[in-house]
């Protein structure tokens, strides 16, 4: 393999993983938005969506049905997480929602260990054709994961732009009382924002269980650091933000990881990079000042 | 996949252990029972592996129940969480001690937590063996603790004999673990190949449940290296087995893994990849003893599964043999402590008969077992009984 090719590889192994870490935060960071709350227990919806897909696959062997399924029940137990855990607790400090939501994080990991067993769970959709392109090899997973990230970003676009719905979330964003005041139903649309952002979680969930042909009750653990990282990094609740930061924090950690012998894990090379935008760039990536 | 039996064993996971309490608290008989401790990670992330070393110590402890106990008396397991960190450890084994007054410790645990928990139950004067922590640390310097499997640098060694000597394996990357166990294993593969004129090409550390291994196997993929030496826990050699296979590294150059690829997420997760992977196993159920495959049998029935994990087989063994301390030197610490020392050509689940050094550690021959996707389990190749490569003493030496 020549040089050439071996970094085109990398990045293409980076895309990968930076679409990934975008699944997450960008649900992370459409839920600040609106609320200003870190919600960590998104990377337990993460989990919940992979769990979620499994068993529909298990049932169904579509994986098309099952993926479709897990976003769709993600996002309705999302929405049922804000109204009966957040709403009631918008009127207190954001502390109070912010440990409400670390305990959901650790219930929701337990609960998957209790119901599904301690073990890993193989998520094998059959997908094992690989392809050689140019000298690049691409697994028939990474053009399922890059396509379907692309996908979502697009809709995610369009949904947010040109439907009324994508309006009143932009708007609630911008300013809650102003939106009410416009007729916007507030509380409908915030509990809209945490069904797209968990069923969009799930898609991410079950990516990575079909990447590493693994589903386990504490998958969401490495997700619920980064994704904050990623959303501080992005800009505080900037979408673009968001996904530029996830692909560019796949694509450092990829090379860090990759060409130094410092062992640091992914985790702390997120929080490093964390700390020194904070230092550089306290407003985030995209954020305003 | 999800199975009736992984929701079960779930379940199970929540009961008993969450909250601290035993199996089988009573004695039938009137006398008070014998108390066992067992500590591993049952929550957190280590879950999988305490849950299987938990199943293996029960299982031992109900057959020896069911044959009427230990002179008559029950044995009672009293089971912690430590939940995979070290300060969890140190604090459930001074709870077993102080207030359920064990007598011993089955540590079902990992390296890192039993190093940490191994000085304090030495310093009680409480005997314990360790079922599968590999790292030397664990015993080392600690006079009551026992061990009932490998030296981590013993497996790597004999690792890098087998890889030169019977695959012709001339130039070597190495995945290492960045913890005791890892680094054990690290040592002993990199001193086998240089003593036996090899070069390691490439080396990469990473942190424990790693899952992302493709930049780093497309470095090795340019390479074109001989053999590919890991040592780390089960999930990640899984994932780095089959990212290999599916980048074309594997099976070009031979994987060689660590005990841990006996782990159940190897056995779930390995799928289409990963024939002809090479571990290095202290306890492999293809042995051809018969009473390997009585005890598989036994398991089979009693688990309904066939699988039976690498802390599961040798966390039973490790139970069994402080069964068997306790009937030799009685039911106190000190006879039991005694007995273990007198351990004498014991003979383990895999049908070889082990000793203990002067130093509480086996002399344990290691099967070299190679993964078969038809028969979705290790097939045995060897087993490793040169005392000159499975002799823990020399590895000492490295660890002040």
């Amino acid at each position: 393999m020549t040089t050439t090719i071996v970094l085109l590889q990398q990045i293409l192994n980076a895309l990968t993983v930076g679409s990934i870490y975008a699944m997450i935060a960008i649900g992370l960071a459409m839920i600040y938005g609106i609320l200003r709350v870190l919600h960590i227990a998104h990377a337990g919806m993460y989990a919940v969506g992979a769990y979620l897909g499994l068993l529909l696959y298990v049932h169904t062997r579509s994986f098309a049905l099952a993926l479709t399924g897990a976003m769709v029940l993600t996002g309705i137990l999302g929405g049922l997480i804000e109204r009966i855990v957040y709403r009631p607790m918008l009127t207190r400090p954001r502390i109070v929602a912010l440990i409400a939501s670390i305990g959901l994080y650790i219930c929701l990991s337990d609960l998957l260990r209790i119901v599904a067993g301690p073990h890993e769970h193989a998520f094998d959709v059959g997908i094992t054709a690989t392809y050689r392109l140019l000298g690049l090899t691409i697994a028939g997973v990474d053009f399922v994961i890059l396509g379907g990230t692309s996908a979502i970003f697009v809709l995610l676009w369009l949904f947010l732009q040109r439907t009324r719905m994508g309006f009143a979330i932009r708007a609630v964003a911008q300013d809650p009382e102003a939106a009410r005041t416009m007729g916007i139903d507030v509380d409908r649309t915030v509990q809209l924002v945490f069904f797209v952002g968990s069923a969009i979680a799930a898609f991410g969930g079950v990516m990575v269980g079909i990447l590493y042909n693994a589903v386990y009750p504490t998958m969401g653990d490495t997700v619920s650091y980064k994704g904050l990282a990623l959303i501080v990094i992005g800009g505080f609740g900037s979408l673009v933000g968001s996904a530029v930061a996830a692909l560019a924090l796949g694509i450092g950690e990829t090379l860090i990881m990759t060409y130094t012998q410092v062992p640091l894990s992914r985790e702390g090379i997120a929080m490093l990079m964390l700390i020194i935008l904070i230092l550089v760039r306290p407003q985030g990536l995209l954020g305003r000042d | 996949m999800i199975t009736r039996r992984a929701l079960l064993q779930g379940l199970g996971a929540l009961s008993l252990a969450d909250l601290g309490l035993v199996l089988l608290p009573s004695a039938a008989s009137g006398q008070a029972a014998i108390k066992l401790g067992f500590f591993g990670p049952l929550t957190g992330r280590f879950s999988g592996v305490g849950t299987e070393a938990r199943h293996g110590a029960e299982f031992a402890v109900r057959e020896a129940n069911e044959v009427g106990g230990i002179g008559g008396r029950k044995v009672e397991l009293v089971v912690y969480d430590d939940r995979g960190d070290r300060k969890e450890a140190v604090s459930v084994v001074r709870k077993a001690m102080e207030a359920d007054r064990v007598i011993a410790f089955n540590g079902g645990s990992l390296s890192l937590t039993s190093i940490a928990a191994a000085p304090v139950i030495s310093e009680a004067k409480i005997p314990m063996v360790a079922a599968y922590s590999n790292a030397v640390g664990v015993v080392k310097g600690n006079d009551h603790v026992f061990r009932w499997c490998s030296v981590a640098d013993v497996q790597g060694w004999v690792m890098a004999h087998h890889a030169v000597g019977k695959k012709g394996a001339k130039t070597f990357a190495m995945f290492v673990q960045d913890e005791e166990y890892g680094r054990g294993i690290a040592n002993g593969v990199e001193r086998g190949i240089s003593k036996l004129d090899g070069t390691v090409a490439y080396k990469k550390l990473f942190s424990p449940g790693e899952k992302e291994f493709r930049a780093f196997l497309t470095e090795v993929k340019a390479l074109s290296v001989d053999a590919v030496c890991a040592s780390a826990f089960g999930g990640s050699l899984t994932a780095l087995c089959r990212q290999g296979w599916d980048l074309g590294v594997f099976p070009k150059a031979q994987f060689y893994g660590s005990c841990t690829m006996t782990e159940i997420d190897w056995f779930e997760g390995i799928g289409a990849a990963g024939e002809g992977a090479i571990a290095v196993l202290e306890f492999i159920q293809t042995a051809p003893d018969p009473g390997t495959a009585a005890f598989v049998q036994r398991w089979q029935k009693a688990y309904n599964t066939s699988i039976v994990s690498h802390q599961a087989g040798l966390t039973y063994d490790a139970t069994r043999l402080l069964l068997d301390a306790v009937k030799r030197g009685g039911p106190t610490p000190a006879g039991i402590q005694g007995a273990l020392h007198d351990t004498k050509n014991f003979k383990n689940l895999s049908g070889m008969t082990v000793s203990f050094t002067e130093l509480r550690e086996p002399v344990l021959p290691l099967a070299v077992g190679q993964w078969e996707g038809k028969l979705k389990n290790f097939k045995l190749l060897e087993f490793a009984t040169d005392p000159a490569l499975i002799d823990p003493r020399p590895w000492y030496q490295y660890y002040k």
